[in-house]
């Protein structure tokens, strides 16, 4: 069944950049912040995933080290950031914002490029997950499995976390009103940092989940960072279950174009947000996003 | 209705600005005088200059004229887009695939501008419901569009660019020689610099001024808004074009570097540094970033990490906002020069 494998080849293809957008559209929507340097958060964890497992064959634990660790060092990488440059700017105008973001971009690309060099870099997916294995008749690599399970976790436990935790509650306030959310004794200034430091995170993991099937160099977040914005977009600023949407969306219109239409293969992101802001200029959820726009 | 003339500084202008007595654009003799003051400026450190810096002013005039044609957004409008490398690449662009047509050099660069204007026409209209940001996302994205297509369509070469655009002669006069070419494309910038500076100071640029400051309002007394913005995207797509028609003449050659996505954010770069807020400011920044570049960065490998602590620091310095600030940075940097 070509029709089921390329379906989820694209749902794999979409989650990591589920995992990105969710990041980016989540500081947005509480902290107002579009942060472009979110691109090179990414690259970080996917260098940083190719550093810890090498040229060897990693095993399973090496691996999910390796993954673990990609996301904990960007999130802290994503802490520093916000505590050093972003809150200077909270009263600042948007595009104060994006120009700092932007000049974070190229700081952090330009010391990736110092510590990592231009080189690419590859490595391999561990042994245990590198077959395949067959669904409905369709022949289904083992690891686009597992990039679909990381992304149904990630994206319930977002859900639970923003909508059934007493952080959530607070995350929530703060989106909607931090003035007010400062008035009644919330420390919006602590959950803006861990907004920031979570959806840093996310950005860190995407990186060390692909890094076995791209190859890795500094210059990748270039790439990415705009194809995670063209999803954003097309989900609505500031909203993560439009963004899960629209990277579904896109990783599926995605394979079937790389199936069918190979012309066409690299252009479905930007074709498809022509189209939604042709048709919805906010965005496909971009009304029942979590906070302001 | 008399043309309201901005004599003094925009934070004053936002005042009453129609003012009895005050002198109409028409009879305003800046956009003649400032660009000679420019011709005659940079031709002066032209030819005192050693070869390879004349070789650098020749590139920074011409991307003198590219950021103030991003200011006419930027400064002027309030409209932000990250993709106004694509213009100017398309520009050159389309100069390298006409380059086998027997036209002079100002055809090519009419031809340039023409086609560039035609896309900014078609991006403006597909985001004319766009709010800033996402406008500023969807720009980004049509420049990256531009960037993969010279990879995916094959006349276009990709990586090796395209060779060998001529630079033509104008009445029998041959611009091949670097001094030659030089007067050519610094009158052609200074030219298009003071139709422009004219345009600032029309009472289109002035509707320009009040859309930047509140669109709300603007609309409110009368002011097309979306017409308007419109209008401007196309004048400064044209412009970049038209740059970048002049840019494929001066260096023979087309790249896909002229319309990447790190070219976008040099141009944002060069015009902050001068300040979006002055009419000369982005020329002024555009100059002075090519030879800080060349002078003090052109051997370190490390290229994109001291462009991006330039601009944190020229973003961080000032935490009261850029475009506010910057004004204050650029009067620092260019005291002495020009005042406007």
């Amino acid at each position: 069944m070509a029709v089921i494998s390329t379906l989820i080849n694209g749902v794999a293809y979409g989650v990591p950049l589920f995992l990105v957008a969710s990041g980016l559209t989540l500081i947005y929507g509480v902290i107002g912040v579009l942060n472009f340097a979110h691109g090179s958060f990414f690259v970080v964890g996917a260098l940083l995933a190719t550093t810890v497992i090498g040229t060897g064959l990693p095993t399973l634990p090496t691996f999910a080290v390796a993954v673990l660790a990609g996301a904990a060092a960007v999130a802290a990488l994503g802490l520093v950031t916000e505590s050093t440059v972003v809150r200077r700017l909270y009263r600042g105008d948007h595009i104060t914002m994006l120009l700092a973001t932007f000049a974070v971009l190229l700081i952090v690309e330009g010391v990736a490029e110092v510590l990592w060099g231009t080189t690419p870099r590859s490595i391999s997916r561990p042994e245990v997950l590198s077959g395949s294995t067959r669904i409905l008749g369709a022949t289904i690599p083992l690891y686009d499995i597992v990039l679909v399970v990381v992304g149904v976790l990630v994206a319930a436990g977002l859900f639970l976390l923003i909508n059934k935790s007493a952080f959530g509650r607070s995350v929530r306030a703060v989106a909607q009103d931090s003035v007010m959310g400062e008035a009644v004794g919330l420390n919006t200034k602590r959950v803006m940092l861990l907004v920031f430091g979570l959806g840093s995170a996310l950005a860190g993991l995407a990186g060390a989940l692909i890094a076995p099937n791209v190859s890795v160099s500094p210059s990748l977040g270039h790439d990415f960072i705009l194809q995670s914005f063209a999803i954003v977009i097309i989900g609505g600023l500031g909203s993560v279950t439009g963004s899960l949407v629209a990277a579904l969306l896109v990783g599926v219109a995605e394979a079937f174009a790389v199936a069918h239409m190979p012309e066409l293969a690299g252009f479905t992101f930007y074709i498809l947000v022509a189209v939604v802001l042709l048709v919805r200029p906010r965005g496909l959820l971009g009304s029942a996003k979590l906070g302001r726009a | 209705m008399s043309a309201p003339v901005r004599t003094a500084p925009r934070r004053i202008a936002a005042g009453p600005s129609i003012l009895p007595g005050v002198a109409s654009a028409r009879f305003d003799l800046r956009p003649v005088y400032e660009p000679l003051i420019f011709l005659v400026l940079t031709s002066a450190a032209y030819f005192a200059m050693p070869p390879n810096m004349q070789y650098i002013l020749g590139i920074a005039v011409i991307y003198a004229l590219l950021t103030t044609s991003l200011s006419v957004l930027f400064g002027w409008t309030g409209t932000y887009t990250f993709g106004h490398a694509a213009f100017f690449g398309m520009g050159a662009y389309a100069a390298a695939l006409l380059k086998d047509q027997a036209w002079g050099p100002l055809t090519f660069l009419g031809v340039s501008a023409a086609v560039a204007a035609v896309a900014a026409v078609v991006i403006g209209l597909i985001g004319r419901r766009l709010a800033k940001v996402e406008f500023a996302m969807l720009t980004m994205i049509v420049g990256q569009i531009a960037y993969l297509l010279t990879f995916r369509v094959p006349e276009l070469e990709g990586d090796n660019g395209i060779y060998g655009i001529p630079r033509g002669e104008i009445a029998g006069v041959d611009l091949a020689p670097p001094e030659t070419f030089w007067w050519y494309s610094v009158i052609v910038v200074a030219v298009v610099m003071g139709l422009l500076r004219r345009i600032n100071l029309s009472s289109f640029g002035e509707s320009l001024s009040a859309i930047r400051d509140d669109p709300v309002k603007a609309a409110a007394i009368g002011i097309p808004v979306n017409a308007l913005r419109l209008a401007a995207f196309t004048l400064a797509g044209a412009v970049a074009g038209l740059a970048g028609g002049l840019f494929a003449q001066q260096g023979s050659i087309v790249t896909p570097s002229t319309l990447s996505f790190t070219f976008s954010g040099q141009i944002i770069i060069m015009a902050l540094l001068g300040g979006m807020t002055r009419f000369w400011g982005p020329a002024v920044g555009a100059i002075l970033f090519q030879f800080i570049n060349a002078l003090v960065f052109g051997n370190t490998p490390h290229a994109t990490l001291v462009l991006g602590a330039i601009l944190l620091a020229v973003v961080l310095v000032f935490p009261s906002g850029v475009l506010g600030v910057l004004s204050r940075l650029r009067g620092l940097l260019s005291r002495g020069r020009r005042t406007r």
